[in-house]
């Protein structure tokens, strides 16, 4: 019965007696430019960050203030390592808003948890500097311009009433500008890179009801090609 | 800080824009008379060349461009480039609507338009800094292909004249392996081409500065190239913000130049793909580049060209101008393995003909002054077959570029067996000499029918001896190409190996390599 057992275990060892280095097949036909008419400049890119607080003040929970963000990107070749950017994408991010008074959006002082959530149509435009030809083997930076454009905007609310659980869910915001802009930076190697956001222009358009959303952005990418080598 | 870069960015951007689009004019006829001394217009050393390969001193392509067609042109162009006698013509920067007024004059054949730069690429690249100190390494990287063997008979490429043509040679003059060069007067000439000025050697990339090593560089006794003793050229053909030539334009005019200079050989570890090429078009005749290495290799100087870093990417083959039939493509091995590294570009040519030629280890370790690094790419391959084609000239200095070419593959380790990967594999100064311990020994392996062949349909690899080592093979099929090529080794050495030879016709043919032993058997 060992015996059996050992010479199972071998068996495919035993059957894989050649070893191919190099196994190439050509085909005449498929001697064609097809492939290179794809350019691996396609990029698809996949982000997921955290909104974060100004400086010193403590308006969001950071790690439930998420961010995420899908976009196109095509990249001009200028030289071998600088290229300009163009793109275009969707976002979501939120903003789990921590219960402080000085902080009034709409009726939110009596609400155990309070969340707003945006979503934007983004468009952007940068230069891209890396230190190889080939775009996924180097070490990168990128600095774009982007702007935003507000599709969807939710005021979200949980609490506990005499002893039962309600959700309240507001939507078109009437104090929440619908174009932003401001600049993006990545810095990255290969596929993988980190990125910040800063929004340079005012979301909240009625300061009277509360004060203006964090501005910065933070997190890390994943970069695919969209076409072309990997 | 943040102003200047700006300003430093913003500049590169519009210069970049504001570039106009860069053309070749091709004229019709050059001067019926003309007055042409070729004893004035070729180095003394391209004379000397021309008479010990009995070729003509000078021929049509030396001609002079008439200067007239050029007048007329400028008139119509913004700037003018190189002027190329090998293809009469003249590079021209201008409008679309001033190329095709050009286009109109009675005396211009064609206008072709330059590629785009930016796909024009040095073809390697540094992999690792600071490798441990071992500088016996650049002994046993000529020893691959039997560098003791050029040395024990004082074959260093003394005397013949090397160009060798890169993207840029910063620091070369301070490089400890290179100084002999500057010393000895081993030096002849230097140019910046894509500026059109001599050669700056603080400025540009240092990828020309590692393959010059590669062909002429030493560290005291120790030779880290085959042709120490060889007289160089330097010739620049890109620059990254100052460049007022097109990159192409400046890689034939420095082929123009290598031949006028009395060059034997040319290195050129660079190469394109895409631009307004495509792979439909590697027949080496529709490229200027892979013209001028045809016509080179006419004139007597032979182009030996890096195949390309493009194996794993989408491109795949070879790039331009190592299609050229006349030109010495080299592919890399991989220095372990023995075989194609992943990233060495595939051949063949369109029209299907061999490429690359030959390999030679393209992952190599090269010293910066201070520290070795690991380098890899095509690019360090073509320099060491360079170096070796330099001592073969030393000992057979009447040989023609196109006999050179046939020298060094038939010197090659696979030898009559070739592949598309390979070529005919790794030059060997043992078999240059007809030393060679391996072949022309016993036949290492046989390969035989089935016992019952109409029903097993296979053919069996038998060792007859050195079980365990690579055997090539490959299937031809009816038209000529390699329809299929395998590198396989057989890890049990205690059964006759089997290779199943299914669906294939009659009429193809099967071809084995091993250890020097060679069979070709038909269907």
């Amino acid at each position: 019965m060992k015996e059996k057992i050992v010479l199972l275990l071998f068996l495919p060892f035993a059957l894989m007696g050649q070893d191919y280095v190099v196994d190439e097949i050509f085909e005449p036909d498929n001697f064609s430019a097809k492939i290179t008419e794809v350019s691996p400049k396609n990029r698809v890119i996949y982000s997921w960050g955290w909104n974060m607080n100004n400086d010193q003040s403590d308006l969001i929970k950071e790690f439930q203030s998420n961010y995420f963000d899908v976009r196109y990107q095509y990249n001009i070749t200028l030289t071998k390592k600088l290229y300009l950017n163009i793109g275009f994408g969707y976002n979501w991010s939120a903003y789990q808003l921590n219960n402080d008074s000085s902080t009034l959006y709409i009726d939110s002082v009596f609400h155990e948890k309070r969340k707003l959530r945006f979503q934007n149509m983004s468009g952007m435009l940068g230069i891209r500097f890396q230190g190889d030809q080939f775009l996924n083997k180097a070490m990168f930076f990128e600095a774009n311009l982007y702007g935003d454009l507000l599709a969807r905007s939710i005021y979200l609310t949980r609490g506990m009433v005499d002893g039962m659980n309600y959700k309240n869910k507001i939507s078109k915001l009437n104090f929440i500008d619908k174009y932003q802009h401001g600049f993006e930076f990545r810095i990255g190697y290969k596929n993988i890179c980190f990125f910040s956001k800063t929004r340079i222009s005012m979301l909240v358009n009625n300061l009277t009801q509360g004060v203006e959303l964090p501005k910065v952005t933070f997190g890390f990418q994943i970069d695919i090609p969209a076409s072309g080598d990997i | 800080m943040i102003k200047k870069i700006t300003y430093v960015l913003l500049l590169t951007f519009f210069s970049l824009l504001g570039k106009g689009n860069s053309y070749f004019v091709i004229f019709k006829n050059k001067n019926t008379e003309h007055l042409f001394n070729p004893y004035e217009y070729f180095d003394s050393n391209a004379i000397k060349n021309k008479r010990l390969m009995n070729l003509p001193m000078y021929d049509w392509y030396d001609l002079p461009v008439n200067s007239k067609y050029i007048s007329k042109v400028s008139l119509l162009s913004d700037s003018l480039g190189y002027v190329l006698r090998w293809f009469n013509g003249v590079s021209v920067y201008c409008s679309e609507t001033s190329i095709s007024e050009i286009k109109q004059l009675s005396f211009v054949k064609q206008v072709i338009k330059w590629s785009d730069s930016s796909q024009f690429i040095p073809l390697g690249k540094e992999i690792q800094k600071k490798v441990k100190k071992n500088f016996p390494v650049f002994t046993w990287q000529l020893n691959t292909m039997g560098g003791d063997f050029f040395k024990k008979r004082n074959l260093s490429g003394e005397n013949i004249r090397i160009s060798i043509i890169d993207v840029g040679f910063r620091g070369a003059n301070k490089n400890i392996q290179l100084q002999h060069i500057f010393t000895n007067s081993r030096l002849i000439d230097a140019w910046d081409f894509s500026i059109d000025k001599p050669l700056d050697y603080n400025k540009g990339p240092a990828h020309g500065t590692m393959v010059t090593s590669f062909v002429v560089g030493k560290l005291g006794s120790i030779q880290v190239g085959h042709a120490p003793e060889s007289e160089i050229l330097f010739a620049k053909i890109k620059s990254l913000f100052s460049s007022n030539k097109s990159i192409e334009e400046s890689w034939l005019k420095a082929v123009e130049w290598s031949h006028r200079k009395g060059a034997r050989l040319v290195n050129s570890s660079v190469g394109y793909i895409e631009g307004n090429h495509s792979l439909d078009m590697l027949t080496g005749d529709s490229c200027l580049m892979s013209i001028a290495g045809n016509l080179a290799a006419r004139k007597g100087m032979l182009i030996v060209n890096a195949a390309g870093n493009e194996g794993d990417h989408a491109w795949k083959r070879i790039g331009f101008p190592s299609d050229a039939d006349s030109i010495l493509t080299v592919g890399a091995i991989d220095r372990k393995l023995g075989v194609r590294t992943g990233y060495s570009s595939y051949g063949p040519s369109k029209d299907l003909n061999l490429k690359p030629n030959v390999t030679a280890i393209g992952n190599v370790f090269w010293f910066d002054g201070f520290d070795l690094r690991k380098l890899e790419g095509t690019s360090f391959s073509a320099p060491l077959v360079t170096g070796f084609a330099a001592c073969v000239l030393q000992n057979q200095p009447k040989l023609t570029p196109m006999n050179l070419m046939d020298t060094i593959q038939k010197s090659s380790s696979l030898y009559p067996y070739f592949d598309y990967s390979h070529g005919y594999g790794v030059p060997r100064a043992t078999l240059y000499f007809n030393e060679d311990t391996i072949k022309g020994d016993n036949p290492s392996i046989a390969l035989l029918k089935s016992p019952n062949y109409l029903v097993d349909k296979y053919y069996y690899f038998k060792y007859l001896s050195h079980p365990g080592t690579q055997i090539f093979y490959q299937i031809v099929h009816q038209e000529g190409y390699i329809k299929e090529y395998k590198v396989v080794t057989f890890e049990k050495s205690s059964e006759s190996p089997k290779i199943y030879f299914k669906n294939h016709s009659k009429g193809q043919m099967i071809r084995v390599f091993h250890r020097g032993t060679y069979i070709e058997k038909e269907f």
